[in-house]
């Protein structure tokens, strides 16, 4: 055993010494992802994409108080608010927005009724995202009037969906990004109601009065979901499991370790390969000179490959959290508070990744062919995954980096249920590495 | 006498992908002894890296065994191992190591720790004359100290015998010198078995207290370089370069009719030195070697000498006394860097 961490040893030194080798595993993961999320994220500057199409439906039957649905969809689809009452919301200097662009700029809006043929036109590519307002929208954001049903409800999370294709994952992510901002009033407001009713219903006087008042008084209330007086801060709630975050951290969760998992498969398998030049310069012929069978010697080696992947990506998933932290001025850690989910997740990608590394290695008969095939295979993995910014549909499926990204954004957001990411990758990283690892083992024989 | 290397029959049979068998290696069985140094020789795929490879376990067997200091490789490979300090031609080293790293690396790999490793690196630093150097890239090294680290290595498990395979190819003539001191220093101060193979036939007979050559996967000689040339009769070389004759065995048949010619061999290739490493420079066609054995070669000279030159042009001749290469020659019909 000791022999075997001797080379494994050897082989992470090897790497933290190379300061090129470093570069392209650490840094051009980074810088890409830095690149991608500074152009979509609007982080560091206006947003330089074209104009997304986006469908609208509003399924909200509304309430006493309007159509709070409506007033999302007009929003969205930069369309006068219409107000079903005669409240008059005033605007203070103070509290007016500073100039910004209109959402049309960046929204190609398009009302439709029919949910399924905005999930169609989705699936199709006919648009990047579909935002479906539920009927029930208004009634659940809207607090009970009824003072002792307001005791026992909790404020309700809104279901507007936000339906999008992994073949524009960062249109889909950008649409979810506005319509969280949208809607993000109404739940602040929702919830400011709330606490004002409460606080009228501490004094039985108020309370008697409150009750005893004529309907219209209450259309008062509309002004707080109005999106440019919401003011109080409170905490975000999450519309769907990624929309806790903001559009700049998701692409960096989503795109950071789509490039982490695919450049680590470089390190997979150049790391294995380098056993060839191991018998080029003879030293794998004296290592098995010495008292030192060939597995150790082949163990010693993908264990070091496997050691310097799980840093690779574990660095990369540090860093990543270091850039959300620096652009937003506090300490963000990207990747969830589950730290047993997000260390078995890291093992179950690396071993995946390590299982390629060596199938490649060993499916190849010289090095040559296996640089070839390695970046066929990474290449062809991350085009599959998204590692390019897009998916395919359910073939993605058939990629690693589709697993292991999807992994990451789940507990991103706080969901640790990812036991089909774990099983799915640990399946197949033990095949590949097994299989690999006979074919490998056939391969360095001097 | 006692042997450190004892081999048995040991065979060596490769299939090639159209399922016919190559027989490398063809049951050689030889011994080396205790404190001597023991030169291989043969031309290239003669069989020897394959026989040495056997003997280092870097191979297995087809049939036979090899002992090491009593150990079969075959049946005991580890013990057998641990005997054994491998020096490779090439520069078996990590170079993005520094030349302390990798002697501690390979002294893990003799599962060598603590405070005996740091003395064996201590000591083989010393030895090798790398104190200043030790902590230094191997990258950043000259060939000469490339090569001493390479050698270090292959002592740094103190082994009873040492395989040395041309550790004094590519180096320049002060750092060859220091190696072959090396050589002589490992068998005198550290009663070291050493197996030698290199193509410089003068290294060969300066070092070796015994040779043995094989050719076509057997060993066809054994002995010191006395019991050698003596073998063959002592005889004289009368080595005459020439055109290339354009019908070859009409000159060749003329010189071994001559009764005082032992025997005649031909070759296309010159014998400069370096010309043929690495098998890719191949001599002009026009010139050709010949070289006739024969008792008295200075009073032969006028005779053979006439016989060539009614059928070709005469470039050079030279007559030679018995050596190590005389012996190689006759023996296999060929030069040792063919």
């Amino acid at each position: 055993m000791e022999k075997i961490l001797t080379i494994a040893w050897k082989e992470l030194y090897t790497v933290s010494t190379d300061r090129v080798l470093l570069l392209f595993m650490l840094g051009t993961p980074l810088a890409i992802s830095l690149i991608i999320g500074l152009a979509f994220g609007s982080s560091g500057g206006e947003l330089t994409i074209g104009v997304i199409s986006v469908a609208i439906v509003n399924l909200d039957q509304g309430g006493v108080e309007g159509n709070l649905g409506e007033t999302v969809a007009s929003i969205l689809l930069s369309q006068p608010i219409a107000r079903s009452n005669e409240a008059t919301c005033q605007l203070s200097s103070e509290s007016a927005p500073a100039e910004t662009r209109p959402l049309s700029d960046f929204l190609n809006a398009k009302r439709l009724d029919d949910p399924e043929l905005a999930r169609a036109g989705v699936d199709e590519g006919i648009y990047a995202a579909a935002v479906i307002i539920p009927a029930d929208f208004t009634s659940k954001v809207n607090p009970p009037r009824d003072p002792s049903l307001l005791e026992q409800t909790q404020l309700e999370k809104t279901q507007v969906e936000v339906y999008g294709s992994g073949a524009s994952a960062i249109s889909a992510t950008i649409v979810r990004s506005i319509t969280e901002t949208v809607i993000q009033p109404f739940v602040t407001a929702s919830a400011a109601i709330r606490g004002t009713v409460q606080t009228i219903f501490a004094n039985p006087l108020n309370a008697i009065e409150f009750l005893n008042a004529d309907e219209s008084a209450f259309a008062g209330f509309a002004c707080a979901y109005n999106p440019n007086l919401g003011n109080i801060s409170l905490e975000r709630q999450a519309l769907d499991k990624v929309q806790a975050r903001s559009a700049f951290e998701r692409i960096l969760v989503r795109f950071g370790s789509a490039q982490a998992v695919f450049f680590s498969l470089f390190t997979a398998w150049t790391g294995v390969q380098s056993v060839y030049r191991d018998r080029k310069t003879w030293v794998l012929q004296r290592l098995l000179s010495s008292p030192t069978s060939r597995w150790s010697i082949l163990a010693g080696k993908l264990l070091g490959v496997q050691w310097v992947i799980v840093l690779q990506i574990l660095l990369l998933l540090v860093f990543l959290s270091i850039i959300a932290s620096v652009s937003n001025g506090a300490f963000t850690f990207l990747w969830g508070n589950n730290w047993l989910a997000l260390v078995m997740l890291l093992l179950s990608v690396s071993l995946a990744v390590s299982g390629v590394g060596v199938f490649v290695v060993g499916l190849a008969r010289t090095p040559e062919q296996a640089t070839l095939l390695g970046t066929m295979v990474s290449m062809g993995l991350a085009l599959l995954g998204g590692a390019f910014g897009f998916r395919l549909g359910e073939f993605s499926k058939l990629s690693l980096i589709f697993w292991g990204v999807d992994g990451f954004e789940s507990l991103s957001s706080g969901d640790t249920a990812i036991e089909l990411n774990l099983l799915v990758l640990l399946i197949q990283g033990l095949i590949l590495f097994s299989v690999g690892s006979w074919l490998f083992n056939r391969r360095v024989q001097v | 006498m006692d042997a450190m290397v004892e081999t048995k029959g040991l065979g060596k049979t490769f299939v090639r992908k159209d399922s016919t068998p190559i027989h490398a290696v063809k049951g050689v069985s030889f011994s080396i002894h205790r404190g001597e140094i023991f030169s291989l020789l043969g031309p290239n795929g003669a069989g020897k890296t394959t026989t040495i490879s056997m003997i280092s376990g870097l191979i297995e067997p087809s049939e036979g065994d090899a002992y090491i200091g009593g150990y079969s490789i075959r049946q005991q490979p580890r013990q057998a191992k641990q005997l054994i300090g491998v020096v490779p031609q090439e520069i078996a080293l990590y170079p993005e190591l520094t030349a302390r790293q990798n002697l501690w690396f390979f002294g893990r790999m003799y599962s060598l720790r603590g405070k005996e490793l740091r003395m064996r690196m201590d000591e083989v630093i010393e030895f090798m004359d790398l104190e200043e150097r030790q902590h230094d890239r191997i990258d950043t090294f000259s060939g000469g100290m490339k090569r001493r680290v390479n050698i270090g290595v292959g002592l740094l498990n103190r082994p009873q015998l040492v395989y040395m395979d041309e550790p004094t190819a590519g180096v320049d003539p002060q750092n060859r010198r220091r190696i072959l001191d090396t050589v002589f220093r490992l068998r005198d101060e550290y009663q070291m078995t050493v197996l030698y193979t290199t193509h410089l036939m003068e290294e060969a007979e300066e070092l070796s207290d015994r040779i043995g050559i094989i050719d076509y996967g057997e060993i066809i000689a054994l002995g010191t370089q006395a019991e050698l040339t003596e073998r063959i009769g002592a005889e004289d070389r009368l080595v005459i370069e020439v055109k290339r004759p354009s019908d070859e065995e009409t000159l060749l048949d003329a010189l071994r009719a001559h009764p005082q010619a032992s025997k005649v061999a031909y070759q296309v290739d010159d014998l400069k030195d370096g010309d043929r490493r690495g098998g890719n420079t191949v001599m002009p066609a026009e010139e050709a070697v010949l070289t006739v054995y024969c008792q008295n070669g200075r009073k032969l000279l006028a005779e053979v000498l006439n016989i060539i030159a009614q059928q070709v042009e005469i470039s050079s001749i030279e007559v030679r006394q018995p050596d190590l290469e005389a012996v190689f020659l006759h023996l296999t019909g060929r030069a040792l860097r063919d």
